[in-house]
């Protein structure tokens, strides 16, 4: 490495795709240096992450600690999820600070080493190969092998069953749909969740397994994959595998990645040549404790900063202008079905006498429509339940809605009240459903900078998001199926959420390939930056969960920059 | 007469409060009906969990304190037809001259932040928050777990959990 370098190549970010380019480029023998906004937990360079600064970085295996790990992910929702206060929000290390703003909506991102794959419930499907061939500029069986190798190092496998699948199972197979099998879906179906947690420890079972002292590898149906898993004997063997506890732990072993946490880029620098040309030389970047700002200079720099931060960087960086840079944003705009059913329907279906939504990994089931999107079981902790399910609806209160008789759902909207208490009694007894639609690339949705209000790290991102006719008409489609599936299962009542179109969670296409970057993710109009996030994405994939195919790109990306840069 | 709370990191003066009590209340009642027919423990509801001051200090978490703003807003909200007044209710409120901001002449912003408040509501009462008990108020590294939460009583969720043996045997 050139001594003018503080490494070979800066990644900007230590989420889903971020920490998969660091192990990539590690393993072939190039320095990188990590610069990760948010805090590390489970790291003893940093005992006390949101209390104190701690170190500056890390790029020890041995640092890594299962001990601090469990010590700050706590299982408890507030203490963890709380999108102003918890541990695993879009904001600084220290928690007596606010979260960074943003406008447009509520967009539902973590900070920190893992990034949003700290809260993500570790689903890995691939896309549907219909939305790829002769739609994306590569094509699916270009993704292929990289497919294959990202779901051997998560590892990816089937989720396994407990009491809430086998009644979205038995609903499912009632309605007439058939079970799918194999990785590439084309008919519609379900099939358990494809996903990143491993299985469940073998002696679970066994009534004289030691929960209380397990320190042995695999999920233990716990259900807090949402709160931040931290099973497993150390922190690289932690069931669910978030990139803090997979990628990561394999770029450290590699001997040639380093991670800063607590350092947040706000701007990526530039050089031009006579010809006109400009290049990336290094970024400016913030430290979240001291405000201190510092520049680090590499050949090559990587933005995987997620699906608002990336391009809203582009922005403030004053990079090259183009019509696609936060544009074509797609969300799956979400909505949920939820199913309430009575003790003895369940004893007559099952011989069970609830579901219990906090048990088992949470979200182990899904239905599968290409050309529709997704229908997936979602259990998960009560407060997170109550305000996603019951509290989220553009129809406002289901008490002054008249009921729509022709609906196949029995109520439509929050629900609030004596009707809330009376819902939530029958929580054990609920299985709710979380629609994801295949919503349509439009240049008119996506990030844009405020023209005035500023944090410290620049101009505050505005996210812009209006669904089409057509995504309304798919999102209505998938309800129907979702509340048919609840009701072949024997729910007494149904409940559609019909979410606003203003929560994101899936931020995807904002810095599409093909637009922004050419097919290699190296940014057009910028040499030696590329792209390594859920924004590269051409689009939605048909409505899979995004993160697996951000970190086949990923892999893939690495790969090009070593050709290109390192060879 | 000093109205404010003993607290430890969060101020609350029981005037803030008020407006939110009514807004918890509206969203978790008391629930006489539900404890007849289902047992006491139906009987409470956000208001004996504390959920206004849930509310204040998330709104006061954030790099610009927003609770007090927010219970003017809130004040002329119940002022007249409260939170389930519907749209054209709460959009004509932004109007008024002595509305603070960023409600002012921002109906979007009334409703939002209802919307907001109506979703923290429940999720501050049927996560853990409340069984922080006399460290509720502490800063959030502060606070420890003092016991569980009256509403996992009333849903049957018995708290964190280091495992089920709920494993299936599922033939597709």
């Amino acid at each position: 490495m050139n001594r003018q370098y503080d490494a070979d190549v800066i990644v900007i970010g230590a989420g889903g795709g971020g920490a998969v380019v660091a192990k990539e480029l590690g393993e072939k023998g190039i320095k990188v240096l990590v610069l990760e906004a948010g805090p590390w937990y489970g790291n003893s360079n940093w005992p006390e992450p949101n209390a104190s600064k701690g170190g500056v970085s890390s790029s020890s295996y041995n640092d890594l600690s299962i001990d601090l790990l469990k010590h700050s992910f706590t299982d408890l929702e507030d203490d963890m999820n709380n999108l102003i206060t918890g541990k695993l929000r879009w904001g600084p290390a220290n928690r007596e600070r606010g979260p960074w703003p943003r406008m447009g909506g509520l967009a539902w991102q973590n900070s920190g080493v893992g990034g949003s794959t700290l809260h993500y419930f570790g689903n890995c499907p691939r896309a549907y190969p219909s939305q790829v061939y002769n739609v994306w500029p590569i094509s699916y069986q270009e993704l292929v092998p990289y497919y294959e190798k990202v779901e051997m190092t998560l590892p990816v496998y089937p989720a396994p069953t407990t009491d809430k699948e086998e009644l979205f199972y038995y609903g499912a197979k009632k309605v007439g749909w058939q079970y799918l099998e194999g990785k590439e879906i084309n008919n519609p179906g379900y099939r358990p969740q494809p996903n990143a947690i491993l299985r469940p420890n073998p002696l679970l079972m066994d009534p004289d397994f030691d929960l209380q002292n397990n320190r042995s590898v695999g999920c233990t149906l716990r259900g807090h994959c949402i709160n931040g898993c931290n099973t497993g004997p150390a922190v690289e063997a932690v069931a669910k595998r978030s990139t803090m506890a997979s990628y990561i732990p394999g770029a450290l072993r590699t001997g040639n990645v380093e991670v800063r946490p607590n350092t947040f880029v706000i701007k990526v620098l530039t050089e031009g040549n006579s010809t006109g040309e400009i290049h990336a030389v290094g970024v400016q970047a913030r430290d979240t404790w001291t405000g201190e700002v510092n520049e680090f200079r590499a050949q090559v720099i990587v933005m995987s900063a997620g699906g608002v931060e990336t391009p809203r960087l582009w922005l403030n960086s004053g990079l090259p202008e183009n019509p696609w840079v936060g544009k074509g944003m797609v969300t799956h705009w979400f909505d949920g079905v939820t199913g309430i059913f009575d003790e003895n329907d369940l004893m007559n279906t099952l011989g069970i006498s609830s579901i219990k939504p906090f048990v088992g990994q949470n979200a182990a089931a899904r239905f599968d429509y290409p050309g529709l999107g997704i229908v997936m079981t979602v259990g998960i902790t009560p407060g997170l339940f109550s305000s996603l399910i019951y509290a989220s609806s553009s129809k406002g209160y289901s008490f002054i809605n008249q009921r729509d008789l022709q609906a196949p759902w029995d109520v439509e909207g929050e629900i609030v009240g004596e009707q809330l208490k009376e819902s939530m009694r029958d929580y054990t007894r609920t299985l709710s459903l979380t629609v994801f639609t295949d919503d349509t690339v439009s240049q008119e949705n996506g990030v844009t900078l405020h023209p005035e209000l500023k944090d410290e790290n620049g101009y505050i991102p505005v996210i812009n998001y209006t669904a089409s006719e057509q995504d309304i008409i798919k999102r209505d489609k998938l309800a129907v199926i979702a509340a048919d599936i609840l009701r072949a299962a024997g729910a007494k009542t149904v409940i559609r959420s019909n979410w606003p179109p203003g929560i994101f969670i899936h931020i995807m296409s904002t810095m599409r390939m093909g637009y922004v970057t050419d097919t290699n993710c190296e940014a057009q109009q910028v040499k030696r930056l590329f792209i390594a996030d859920n924004s590269v994405l051409f689009n939605g994939l048909g409505g899979p969960n995004p993160t697996l195919t951000t970190q086949a790109l990923a892999t893939r990306t690495a790969e090009k920059i070593a050709q290109l840069y390192f060879s | 007469m000093d109205h404010s709370e003993s607290v430890q990191d969060y101020v609350i003066t029981e005037d803030e409060r008020l407006p939110f009590q009514y807004l918890v209340n509206d969203i978790i009642p008391r629930s006489p009906e539900l404890a007849y027919l289902y047992g006491i423990i139906q009987y409470y509801g956000a208001l004996d969990s504390q959920i206004d001051e849930y509310l204040i200090i998330n709104l006061d978490s954030q790099d610009v304190p927003l609770a007090k703003v927010t219970a003017e807003m809130l004040n002329y909200v119940y002022s007249g037809a409260g939170i389930f007044g519907g749209t054209e209710f709460l959009t004509s409120l932004a109007a008024i001259d002595s509305m603070p901001a960023p409600f002012k002449d921002n109906p979007a912003m009334i409703i939002s932040s209802i919307n907001s408040l109506v979703s923290s509501t429940m999720m501050g009462y049927y996560s853990e928050w409340s069984g922080y008990g006399s460290t509720r108020l502490a800063q959030p590294n502060d606070r420890v777990l003092e016991y569980a939460p009256i509403s996992w009583s009333q849903i049957g969720y018995p708290g964190p959990s280091l495992g089920y043996r709920a494993l299936r045997q599922y033939e597709f």
